[in-house]
């Protein structure tokens, strides 16, 4: 794991920063992402150089607070996911979410990286009123053509279009 | 576009609206009133020949021979909208096209698909998708006492202010699959306004049979996401759209959660502290007490 060096992608992609948060829209895939505190730090300090115990070091001193490598693990996992990291991370990042929040525990849920992502509609879908890809939802009509409306991977409380 | 140019067209209107400029030509002369009634607030004759995107419409109907009707057809430039012996069809699609092409491609404004009212110097914003109850909760904000602005487009401009795009209100008396009915803010008592407005509260809200309307604050960063997952010309211009989108979230509060009766939550918002000038507004207890 020492060896782990993930870099943050940079290309194709519009940022805008919130203060407290990270806006992020992918160009290619025309996704749109929400990065909390903590998934800005691990995106930001993502520069090829840095490992991942460095990374939590790194993160802990941006936010005062120490960070567990855990959770710099998770938010790669989730910036993975998004696809803002340049080329894949080693397998050994994938171990179960489940099992790495509960191994993190309830002192870390202050500290962990949560990204948020929409499918940007195309101009008729804002103006037909469907809901694109990734959209909460109550019902599957509300949908865009080709999407219902089912649990969240990441959260099953909430349903989204996929 | 060589052969549609080749047909013989009675008339046609030229405007502009938003920096872009539309020409809608027809087979008859007669369909020109509907087709007035159909363009955007604020339009104004064109002043050159050539338009960036041209409508022609061919009307349908009864022909010399018994028992035999033409279809009407529509084209946006060369490509054919719709075919139909329908002729409130053409125009309702004719309608819709304008209004997407105008939303995806204004020059100098951000449209963003929401209901919008004004009240005490700042706009309320309702986004919403069809059958989310946005025209219901507009049109009770009217009749509460807040200024219309719009049922369809949040129409925004570089500094986030929110501008008047005053088409009649459409409801569904009967709820969800019912025929809309449409309604001059003035025919419910309600006064339309006139003036940008910044933008004060973001409503992210859905109608939910007899649902508590507890709304809670969203981050700046989720705003934006929800925004812009109404936002019309998201990907064709995305900088300009985020850095639209963030000056509205940066300014105004944004609230989301489900709603009972339309009347009742446009009372609880409009009577909420979040208008109020006082210090002591907080957005997460504005309607919890």
């Amino acid at each position: 794991m020492e060896s782990i060096r993930p870099r943050a992608r940079t290309d194709r992609l519009v940022t805008r920063d919130l203060g407290d948060e990270l806006l992020v829209y992918d160009l290619e895939r025309h996704k749109a992402y929400c990065l909390n505190h903590v998934a800005m730090q691990v995106f930001r300090l993502c520069d090829g150089e840095t490992t991942i115990p460095d990374l939590a070091h790194r993160i802990g001193d941006v936010l005062g607070v120490p960070v567990d490598e855990r959770a710099v693990r998770l938010g790669l996992m989730r910036l993975e996911k998004a696809r803002l990291l340049d080329g894949p991370v080693e397998p050994i990042l994938h171990t179960s979410r489940r099992e790495m929040l509960s191994t993190l525990g309830r002192a870390a849920v202050v500290a962990l990286p949560v990204v948020t992502a929409i499918t940007v509609p195309t101009s008729a879908q804002a103006a037909s009123g469907c809901l694109p890809f990734g959209s909460p939802c109550t019902g599957s009509m509300q949908c865009c053509p080709g999407l219902s409306c089912n649990a969240s991977i990441g959260n099953p409380g909430l349903k989204t279009c996929n | 576009m060589e052969k549609l140019d080749r047909l013989g067209w009675a008339a046609g209107i030229a405007f502009t609206a938003y920096g872009l400029s539309i020409g809608v030509r027809v087979s008859d002369r007669s369909a020109l009133a509907r087709i007035r009634e159909l363009l955007p607030p604020g339009w104004k004759p064109a002043i050159k020949p050539t338009v960036q995107r041209l409508y022609s419409l061919v009307v349908g109907g009864p022909t010399s021979r018994a028992g035999v009707r033409r279809l009407s057809i529509l084209y946006s430039d060369a490509a054919r909208l719709v075919r139909t012996h329908d002729f409130e069809e053409v125009l309702r699609l004719l309608e819709q096209d304008m209004e997407l092409y105008i939303g995806d491609r204004a020059r100098r404004r951000i449209f963003v698909h929401a209901g919008v009212v004004g009240w005490n110097g700042r706009a309320i914003l309702v986004p919403g998708r069809s059958g989310s109850g946005k025209s219901s909760l507009v049109k009770a904000l009217v009749e509460a006492g807040a200024s219309y602005y719009s049922d369809e487009f949040a129409v925004l401009d570089e500094r986030g202010r929110v501008h008047p795009y005053t088409i009649p209100l459409s409801i569904r008396p009967g709820g969800d699959g019912a025929a809309r009915t449409k309604y001059r803010a003035e025919e419910i008592g309600g006064v339309v306004g006139t003036h940008p407005l910044p933008v004060g509260l973001v409503m992210i809200t859905r109608w939910v049979r007899g649902g508590q309307f507890r709304p809670r604050p969203l981050s700046a960063g989720r705003a934006v996401l929800e925004l812009l997952a109404n936002t019309l010309p998201a990907r064709r211009r995305p900088e300009r759209v985020l850095d639209t989108l963030t000056q509205v979230a940066a300014q105004a509060v944004v609230l989301r959660g489900s709603r009972g009766e339309a009347v009742k939550a446009a009372g609880q918002i409009l009577g909420s502290d979040l208008f109020r000038p006082s210090p002591e507004r907080n957005a997460a207890t504005a309607f919890t007490g």
